[in-house]
């Protein structure tokens, strides 16, 4: 027992140095810079106490991008968790070319954020323009034009992106629900929707946590997407928390405020992530 | 317990490990610094005898190719010395990168902007003064990189901007390129082109013809940086004036104004004005004026290469129009140096002799100015060009505009406070396009901001 917790912190070491090194001591780094003017030049940076963070809370811009993301996250983490679940419920029914759809529905998520949010761009600009422009259709105009066009984009966007990932963890749930048990409740008289509400949804809690935990993280620092798609444009009314926070760094050349900003919504995302943990393991059923 | 001292071991040990990186990382620099304060009075000559590499970090990808064929050229000269370059595509995101750049592998050869890039890299800019190519160059093409007797940053190039418009479709129309120098004028001429649109008289000869103009709203920096910078002209002199400015006076404000109004009122989208910000560069470029959807946009030199790409013929028709600002002056473009090459003075001497060494072969010698005529197609502010002339129309007019004297400062935008033209005029605008604010709404965002922001 003793000589296997050795080896256990042994083989972990590597692993644990390269953590501590780019994420542990970066971050308690970081928590210093919140407390100072630094620029991200020059050499010097100078103690300025809480001010960082007294002047975020004033700061419009950043309760914006807030209000904004909190929303964004609450409509993404629905959305693609129902699309996600419905894909997977679809794709494990015995039908031709099931298998092959789930490849077709998984592949958005091989493709690097940026790219989506170019290639989506083009697509509401121009390819939903023409088509609005050859139907009469006058709401696919403008595309992106607007913050609830805006909106919308991003969210279709994440929705297509990430629900072909959900559904691969769903699915791996999904058959883990043993034949027997189905069998056993189909005998006692379940049908279709109780099946799915008794049965099929409290064994998939698992993978719910899962799924729930990585949507609500992903929709909150979502950072690529938002910058290539709409780059908060129009009049900074689509930027989200992450692209806030750069510009705060890089092009404002505050690099202190931003810290303040990420260690707020570091306490946040972990505020909300850990509280949906808790309530969703204890929903959790054993078979 | 065992694994509890391991584990705490571990993270001493990669505590150390930073630690001393960041010694080394602040020693070394130091070390450089003293060692540059030594040397510099003896600095210029290049070394022969040893190998020596310099890296250059820049943000012109469109000249990418021409630099590289510079620096083949420089290399071929001198066997010892090896240069790589680094490019990184332009705004903002150079910023970012350089910051994280100096940060790591810091260049020695990189680019700067306007005021505020003078000042947040002072320490690292290596003074030009003693180069062969200042007395070239006239005085203003150094204003704002000038610090005291200093000279921080050597003219990338001459870029100036004003209204493109497509010469052909207009004389089609029966209008000339000389009727239009003034705001009246090309107000007339822009109707006349609006009204045979109307008609669908263009139609034969210009099938994709659909309106005069475009505007792309969605670019913050058309309707942020280039839009109102003539507004700012009129309080400033320079960008190094607005720099210093603690509030802005806009006095002008109602000319811009009647800029935007007046671009937004000839596009296709001139009932419904909030869709132009949905419309991007390319749109605007690309599958505007390079294929003669539109007959003019608010742009400047630097879209040759881009109008090439779509239309070779195309580029030959165009012609710029001086940006007017109706009320306050006419007939002027806004030409200026948009951003320049700075030597990192934390590097060794010799690298150092060699970058400027480079630079001044790159533009001074006739090789170099050859490849920044022909393959970069900048136009420069030196006056040792000689007969070597940019051969498209836009270029030529820009430094047909500069020789005549008729130009305004086209950067003072750059003096702004950070952020300013584009997060808060550009913005601004865009909502008032869009119907959400009104224009003395605009204008007093613009002030308040930019008092808030000097402030800070």
């Amino acid at each position: 027992m003793r000589k296997s917790k050795t080896r256990f912190w042994l083989f972990l070491s590597p692993a644990l140095a390269a953590f501590g090194l780019i994420v542990l001591i970066p971050t308690l780094m970081g928590f210093w810079y919140a407390f100072t003017d630094w620029n991200g030049i020059s050499e010097t940076a100078k103690f300025v106490g809480v001010r960082n963070f007294v002047a975020i809370f004033g700061d419009q811009s950043f309760l914006h991008a807030f209000g904004f993301t909190a929303l964004f996250a609450l409509c993404a983490v629905i959305l693609v968790n129902v699309v996600g679940f419905a894909l997977a419920l679809l794709v494990t029914q015995k039908f031709p070319g099931a298998t092959a759809l789930r490849g077709v529905f998984f592949m958005p998520n091989l493709i690097g954020g940026l790219l989506l949010g170019f290639t989506w761009q083009f697509i509401f600009t121009s390819i939903f323009t023409a088509i609005g422009k050859v139907a009469g259709w006058k709401f696919m105009e403008g595309w992106l034009s607007t913050p609830q066009t805006g909106f919308g984009g991003l969210l279709i966007l994440t929705v297509w992106q990430l629900s072909g990932y959900m559904m691969i963890i769903y699915i791996a749930q999904l058959q883990q629900i043993q034949d027997s048990v189905k069998e056993a409740a189909r005998i006692d008289g379940a049908k279709g929707g109780s099946m799915l509400f008794h049965i099929t949804l409290p064994l998939m809690m698992p993978a719910f946590t899962i799924g729930l935990f990585m949507t609500i993280s992903n929709s909150f620092k979502m950072f690529d997407q938002n910058l290539a798609l709409t780059a908060g444009g129009p009049y900074r009314s689509t930027e989200m928390l992450a692209l806030n926070i750069y510009n705060s760094a890089f092009a404002e050349n505050s690099l202190g405020i931003a810290q303040a900003k990420a260690i707020t919504f570091l306490i946040v995302v972990a505020a909300v992530g850990i509280t949906q943990l808790m309530l969703t393991k204890r929903r959790e059923v054993e078979m | 317990m065992k694994c509890k001292k391991l584990l705490a071991a571990v993270l001493a040990g990669a505590l150390c490990t930073t630690v001393m990186a960041g010694c080394s990382g602040s020693g070394s620099s130091s070390a450089a610094n003293t060692q540059s304060g030594g040397q510099s009075a003896a600095s210029g000559s290049v070394p022969t005898d040893k190998n020596i590499s310099i890296s250059i970090f820049q943000f012109k990808v469109e000249a990418k190719d021409a630099f590289q064929k510079a620096i083949d050229a420089y290399q071929q000269k001198h066997s010892n010395i090896k240069i790589t370059m680094e490019t990184v595509g332009g705004g903002d995101d150079y910023g970012a990168a350089l910051k994280t750049k100096m940060q790591s592998d810091p260049p020695a050869i990189f680019n700067i902007g306007g005021p505020q890039d003078v000042k947040d890299w002072n320490t690292k800019l290596e003074d030009f003064s003693d180069q062969p190519w200042v007395s070239h160059l006239p005085a203003d093409a150094l204003a704002d990189v000038k610090d005291g007797s200093k000279i921080l940053g050597m003219p990338f190039d001459l870029e100036g901007y004003g209204f493109v418009i497509n010469k052909q479709i207009f004389e089609d129309a029966g209008v000339s390129y000389d009727s239009m120098l003034t705001y009246d004028g090309m107000k007339k001429g822009f109707d006349t082109l609006k009204r045979k649109i109307a008609s669908g008289e263009m139609k034969s000869k210009y099938p994709q013809l659909e309106a005069v103009m475009e505007y792309p709203a969605k670019e913050a920096w058309v309707v942020g940086d280039h839009d109102i910078n003539a507004t700012l002209a009129q309080d400033f002199k320079s960008a190094t004036d607005a720099f210093k400015a603690s509030e802005l006076p806009f006095k002008a404000a109602d000319a811009y104004k009647k800029i935007i109004d007046f671009q937004a009122s000839y596009t296709a989208h001139a009932n419904n004005k909030g869709m132009l910000n949905s419309i991007d560069y390319s749109t605007s470029l690309e599958g505007g004026l390079a294929i003669e959807r539109v007959a003019a946009i608010e742009q400047g030199n630097w879209i040759a290469p881009s109008v090439t790409n779509v239309d070779e013929s195309v580029l030959k028709k165009l012609d710029l129009l001086p940006f007017p600002v109706p009320g306050y002056s006419e007939g002027l473009w806004p030409v200026g140096v948009p951003e320049y090459w700075a030597v990192n003075k934390d590097v060794d001497a010799d690298k150092k002799a060699v970058a400027k060494d480079f630079l001044n072969f790159m533009y001074q010698s006739d090789e170099g100015k050859k490849i920044i005529i022909n393959d970069a197609k900048f136009a420069v502010a030196f006056d040792n060009y000689g007969d070597l002339r940019p051969s498209d129309p836009l270029n030529q007019r820009v430094m047909q505009a500069v020789k005549d004297k008729k130009t305004m400062p086209g950067w003072v935008y750059s003096g702004a406070p950070v952020t300013w033209t584009q997060k808060v005029a550009g913005a601004n605008v865009q909502k008032y396009l869009s119907g959400e604010e009104t224009w003395d709404q605009v204008v007093k965002n613009c002030k308040d901001q930019w008092k808030a922001m000097r402030a800070s």
